[in-house]
């Protein structure tokens, strides 16, 4: 390149026009600077880029010093305790001192959270083994994300474990003849009272039937203590409470064979029964009037006299927070006297992601972690109830173990299909309407079932 | 290079077609950096927006897509969005609620504004006192005011007791519980509105108020004639903005509510969450659901702008 002497002159002219000319060796300073910053800018993103692209995946290095696993199986499941992962840690060691060849990784996700983040592990890297609750258990399995365990669960090894869990876990998990999962762990709802209120009122025996309930519920009911309550919104679980009245009237969301609504005409009367305690016979506060912990504040006051909760609670009021009163279990009453009385429940299953690369491995897990040595312990420290039938866990609470052995036998689950969620979800509103006295029970029923029939099979 | 020897500069004169070139050259070259400037944004951005809503719109047109395989469906995602009747119910109510909070916001934000700009000194800590609530994250806002609205020692029905009205039951009545949403989100989002219009108020000419207070303009006739007009750029966009993020309305639906009491607070973006990802393969739905939020929302805003523009 030839290159000239220039003049100050020239110099300032040419600086000033802001023309770059390379024959001359001239250029902006600032279109310099200019240049090549979005020159190195644009070059290292384009490296990231082609770095992040073109390179295999990380392999996780492990410490030297660490015991070399040949696999590491990840589960995943909401917390059923606020040291639940402090129980899981204890789990862990006990579980690779039993299986030197596997590493564990717990971890958690939110309850509130739940669908999302299984929805989004699903799509993406899932967990091996991940709990899945019953409302939830269809859903997933119906999408292919849940491996085929049958081979597994009827293995000759396994035929003693799989006698000793309850038989109606076996029609939960089973997809068109295959099995999707081990049941684990549940969760009763039913009636909590206050001894000392009914007996001041001079209950001895809490009511079997619908009629007894609302006499005692008048009977309890004072300026100051409401005599019953029960959940009303659908966030606070309004359905588990709701549930036991119509399903002792022989309602259920669906038909046994899932083929058609059973809430119109069967459901009509359990929701209009509750609705009456709010409406007619005003033992029960309005509807929406306080949320599910206002509720239990106010039954730890004693300021409710019955109260529809969820039994492991009993743990709370019996061993963690004691009461100050005498506390009772039972369950929702009869239609009427010697009929039938059921108890709600839901229940949680292990099952194997389908995507799993570890399905041996994972399945070592599911083995251990459902046994009666590992799960009973478990159960007795979350406060929640197993479903083995061979054993009990030993609880702390004596109203608990009054549950496992009396109630959880006689738990009518949720129904297991697709849609239920989204049934329940939107059949609610109605029911609600019907707390509030803005429609009789029986009509919401019939709404409710024109909601389930509009999603059966779509 | 070329072999011949350029002429010496200082002979150089460009003719107008030459500079001309040179010019275009010139910004052409200066349009490149720009973009390569661009270039880092342009990817997240490619990424993270418009890849996302390219297969949004994909979606609308099939069922599943994220956990099992894609279907396609024609319109019938669509049509639901069109029939289905909670759809309604959430645009109604998502509507009602921004018509509660965004003029409500406003006044006060606009109210405070001017009483911090009348305040000779102090006000420091009063601007950080409001815009505190902004700051605070969404649950803990919530469980806030759980407490504030609580049937029995709520510091609102405490309030009202004061003055004779009866306890009132905020979040459990279909009537009351968008109003107390709106309340919680008013709470929320003054402190951000009260920030920006005072930082418009302080930007005004004072000499604009010198005249007009010798030309004899009371208080009110100076707000009315003065402030207020020099005022539309910010309004401008406080209401575009506003009604974008108040369309959105979800977090204290969910951790309040859940949409309840009877749907009474369900909101559109609640919905589509339930379609998304609690209910059964109803990811097309959601995903045509959102898009027609996304149209009802450019629709809005370009009301918005067409009428404040005018009068601008």
């Amino acid at each position: 390149m030839s290159k000239r002497v220039l003049s100050l002159a020239d110099r300032k002219r040419l600086r000033d026009e802001a023309i770059v000319d390379f024959r001359h060796g001239f250029i902006n300073r600032r279109e310099f600077l200019l240049r090549a910053t979005a020159a190195g800018v644009s070059a290292a993103f384009a490296g990231k880029i082609a770095t992040a692209v073109a390179a295999p995946a990380p392999t996780p290095q492990r410490s030297r010093w660490q015991r070399q696993a040949e696999a590491t199986v990840t589960v995943i499941k909401g917390p059923h305790h606020p040291d639940d992962a402090r129980f899981w840690e204890q789990m862990k060691a006990d579980f690779e001192a039993a299986h030197p060849d596997i590493a564990l990784n717990p971890t958690f996700f939110k309850w509130e959270t739940m669908d999302a983040e299984l929805t989004a592990g699903y799509a993406s890297e899932p967990a091996d083994v991940v709990y899945l609750v019953d409302l939830v258990l269809a859903k997933f399995v119906n999408a292919g994300q849940v491996a085929n365990i049958t081979d597994f669960v009827d293995a000759e090894s396994f035929a003693a474990d799989k006698a000793g869990i309850a038989p109606f876990t076996w029609d939960v998990t089973n997809f068109d003849g295959g099995t999707y999962g081990v049941g684990a762990l549940g969760a009763a709802f039913g009636i909590f009272y206050n001894e000392d209120l009914l007996e001041a009122a001079g209950i001895t025996e809490f009511p079997t039937t619908r009629e007894g309930l609302v006499e005692a519920a008048k009977a309890l009911t004072t300026d100051q203590v409401w005599g019953f309550q029960f959940r009303d919104s659908f966030p606070n679980y309004a359905h588990w409470d709701w549930l036991p009245y119509i399903h002792n009237d022989d309602a259920d969301v669906m038909t046994p064979d899932l083929t058609a609504q059973n809430l119109d005409p069967k459901g009509a009367a359990g929701t209009q029964y509750l609705a009456d305690m709010r409406l007619v016979h005003k033992v029960a506060p309005e509807a929406g009037a306080y949320d599910w912990n206002g509720s239990k504040a106010l039954f730890e006051a004693g300021r409710i006299a019955i109260l529809h909760d969820e039994f492991p609670q009993a743990v709370v009021w019996q061993v963690d927070k004691p009461v100050s009163f005498g506390l009772g279990v039972a369950q929702a009453p009869a239609t009427t006297e010697g009929g039938k009385q059921t108890t709600m429940g839901n229940f949680g299953y292990a099952t194997i992601s389908e995507k799993s690369p570890n399905k041996e491995a994972a399945w070592e897990l599911v083995k251990w972690w459902t046994s009666a040595d590992v799960i009973n312990p478990y159960a007795a420290q979350i406060g929640l109830s197993t479903v083995r039938i061979d054993s009990s866990p030993d609880y702390t609470s004596s109203l608990l173990q009054k549950v496992q052995e009396e109630y959880v036998p006689k738990v009518q689950g949720i129904q297991i299909a697709d849609n239920y969620y989204e049934m329940l979800t939107n059949l609610w509103p109605e029911v609600e309407r019907a707390y509030r006295g803005e429609q009789s029970g029986a009509d919401a029923m019939v709404k409710a079932g024109e909601i389930v029939t509009g999603l059966l099979g779509s | 290079m070329g072999d011949a020897a350029p002429a010496p500069i200082t002979q150089m004169r460009l003719s107008e077609a030459e500079h001309a070139r040179l010019r275009r050259q010139q910004a052409r070259r200066r349009a490149l950096v720009g973009y390569a400037f661009l270039l880092p944004n342009a990817v997240f951005f490619l990424a993270f927006l418009v890849f996302p809503i390219l297969f949004l719109l994909y979606l609308t047109f099939h069922n599943g897509g994220i956990i099992t395989p894609a279907t396609f469906v024609g319109l019938q995602n669509w049509q639901k969005a069109w029939t289905d009747p909670l759809v309604r119910t959430t645009i109604w109510n998502t509507v009602y609620y921004c018509l509660l909070a965004i003029p409500s916001v406003f006044v006060i934000g606009m109210v405070l504004a001017l009483c911090l700009q009348r305040a000779p000194r102090g006000s420091g800590p009063f601007r950080s006192l409001f815009y505190l609530p902004t700051l605070t994250p969404m649950v803990t806002a919530a469980l806030i005011w759980l407490f504030v609205v609580q049937r029995d020692f709520g510091a609102l029905n405490i309030m009202l007791g004061w003055v004779g009205i009866p306890p009132q039951n905020w979040l459990g009545n279909t009537s009351l519980v968008m109003p107390t949403i709106a309340m919680l989100e008013v709470w929320r989002g003054v402190g951000f509105w009260t920030l920006l219009f005072l930082a418009a108020l302080l930007a005004l000419p004072p000499e604009l108020y010198q005249a007009a207070t010798i030309d004899g303009a009371n208080g009110w006739q100076q707000f009315r004639h003065i402030t207020l007009p020099l005022m539309r750029p910010t309004f401008f966009f406080a209401v575009v903005m506003a009604t974008i993020w108040n369309l959105q309305l979800f977090d204290s639906v969910s951790i309040l509510t859940d949409g309840g009491p009877s749907n009474a607070s369900a909101t559109v973006v609640w919905y589509i969450y339930k379609a998304m990802f609690q209910f059964n393969d109803k990811t097309g739905f959601a995903a045509a659901l959102s898009f027609v939020l996304l149209l009802f929302i450019l629709f809005l805003t370009l009301i918005e702008i067409r009428l404040l523009r005018r009068r601008t």
